[in-house]
């Protein structure tokens, strides 16, 4: 078995990376990194190797962002918020970015509000292929799924996706 | 319980990624909204790795023999309990799905949830500060008062009066004339200074930019040759920014001259920050020339230098971003774009 230093230093970017697709940009990634590192140091004295380890810490991020993403959705209902708040905080007015980081950031923004409103498994799949670029094969196995289940997933996550774009539109319009 | 779908026919079959449609041969095939998809997909910047430093106090952290369990079940058993019961009854509203199963990996609650914390308040809209500080008073008449015959025609054009403003001028004309003696043009200056006072009350104090935006219309609709008339569309740039529509907002910039306005050379950087978003970095450059100006204020000319030197080196002029960057930092070195200045500086000088 290995030890949690060891584990660290293996994976510590693997689950940097996965906490920044799956979270997006409202979700502290060093904050998440620790917490699943911490999570792991306590639980791998039962990981019996049955999957994967990186399959076992991607299970184990994917619940600490979920935890984050709920918890933000909480603040923003106790708070009132609108959803315009998040795109509000990339405006170049009041929160100057390069100008050529402007696109992307808004595009993520927008990318991240739509995926929000996304199935959880629909939307893990869709981050897993279409941003971190995954083949299906390596998120079938992360996700511990059939590899034709992940194909079934990402043709309906696309519909979501763009049935998501198209309402997005809509909003922007009105 | 909620039933999966089954499969479609095709749904099991590999797709290829809309980013890679779009780079490739096929992009035709693709529905606009699908070309948009991949558009977005296509921008969506890198994660930045975590730092070493960041890594090793992680790695510190970490290393550290892990709590006890009944420790942290005492202390925040009783209050996750509290998250459960609230987010169970709040769920649906919450996420509008049903909740994901629990993961095959039985996860104890974590150490990390910290069920005691009190949901933080965010503001609901950030507010524009800069802007906020040039925008004029609700109701300053002075300011224009050499100039307050000149639209009046225009003013009083309006005929009906819409009756959920009737108190807001009643309240205008009563406080500029209480005793009724003051002329009729000298009351419609007033009552314009107070519709757009309400529009400017939603936007700065109750952070509201969709009910500005009505009020700003009535506005429109009552004085469309108003006095207050720019104050008025630079109101409305506001507000369409807070609500995210920037393309509008870009639009009215494009539409109105500013340059009567005390904020005309803020308005016009941000025109020049909203053009160069927008892929227009040639247009965007008048702009941010004319923002250097020796009345522009050191923000103004700021934003303008860096967005001249960005939008330079966007365009391939090489030597003129090079020449604005090094300006810009020896004007502004603790600016807050030096750290972006300089790491163009290096790609653009090929300097580690």
């Amino acid at each position: 078995m290995a030890s949690i230093s060891e584990v660290y230093r293996l994976h510590a970017r693997d689950v940097a990376r996965w906490a920044a697709r799956l979270g997006g940009p409202n979700v502290d990634v060093e904050d998440v990194v620790q917490d699943v590192f911490l999570t792991a140091h306590r639980l791998l004295p039962e990981f019996r190797g049955e999957a994967k380890i990186t399959t076992w810490l991607f299970r184990i991020t994917q619940n600490q962002v979920r935890h984050r993403l709920r918890r933000l959705r909480l603040r923003r209902l106790f708070s009132s918020s609108s959803e315009e708040g998040d795109l509000v905080a990339e405006l170049p007015s009041h929160a100057p970015s390069p100008i050529d980081d402007l696109e992307r950031k808004e595009a993520r923004a927008t990318v991240y509000r739509i995926l929000d409103g996304m199935s959880e498994k629909y939307r893990t799949a869709f981050i897993l292929f279409e941003i971190e670029k995954l083949s299906g094969e390596e998120i079938a196995q992360l996700l511990s799924q059939k590899v034709a289940t992940i194909w079934v997933w990402l043709h309906r996550a696309r519909a979501q996706f763009l049935d998501g774009l198209e309402k997005f539109n809509k909003s922007e319009r009105t | 319980m909620k039933s999966t779908p089954l499969p479609l026919s095709g749904e099991g079959e590999p797709l290829t990624r809309l980013s890679d449609v779009l780079a490739g041969k096929a992009a035709a095939g693709l529905s606009p909204l699908e070309q948009q998809a991949a558009a977005l997909l296509s921008k969506m910047p890198t994660p930045t790795p975590l730092s070493p430093k960041s890594l090793d106090r992680i790695g510190e952290a970490i290393a550290k023999p892990p709590a006890s369990p009944t420790g942290w079940l005492i202390g925040g058993g009783v209050g996750l309990a509290v998250v459960v019961v609230t987010a169970t009854a709040l769920w649906p509203r919450l996420s509008g799905h049903e909740p994901p199963r629990a993961p095959s990996v039985t996860m104890q609650s974590s150490p990390t949830v910290r069920p005691e914390e009190p949901p933080v308040l965010i503001p609901a809209v950030v507010p524009l500060p800069s802007a906020a500080e040039s925008q004029p008073e609700p109701a300053r008449p002075s300011t224009h008062s050499s100039r307050k015959h000149v639209n009046v025609a225009a003013a009083n054009k309006s005929q009906a009066v819409d009756p959920g403003l009737a108190s807001a001028e009643a309240a205008a004309v009563g406080k500029a004339a209480p005793s009724g003696e003051l002329p009729a043009e000298e009351s419609a200056l007033a009552i314009e200074s107070r519709m757009l006072g309400l529009a400017l009350r939603e936007l700065r104090q109750t952070h509201d930019a969709k009910q500005a935006l009505v009020r700003l219309d009535e506005y429109t609709a009552r004085f469309p040759s108003g006095l207050l008339k720019e104050e008025a569309q630079a109101a409305r740039v506001d507000a369409l920014l807070l609500l995210g529509r920037r393309g509008e907002a870009l639009g009215l910039l494009e539409q109105t001259t500013f340059t009567r306005l005390p904020r005309g050379g803020e308005l016009t950087v941000l025109r020049g920050e909203l053009r160069a978003a927008s892929g227009r970095c040639r247009d965007a450059l008048s702009d941010f020339a004319a923002s250097g100006g020796s009345s522009s204020t050191a923000e103004v000319a700021e934003r303008g230098l860096y967005g001249q030197g960005m939008c330079r080196a966007h365009l391939g002029d090489l030597a003129g971003a090079e020449s604005d960057l090094r300006a810009y930092l020896a004007r502004f070195p603790a600016g807050r774009f030096r750290v972006s200045a300089q790491a163009t500086l290096r790609n653009l000088t090929g300097t580690p």
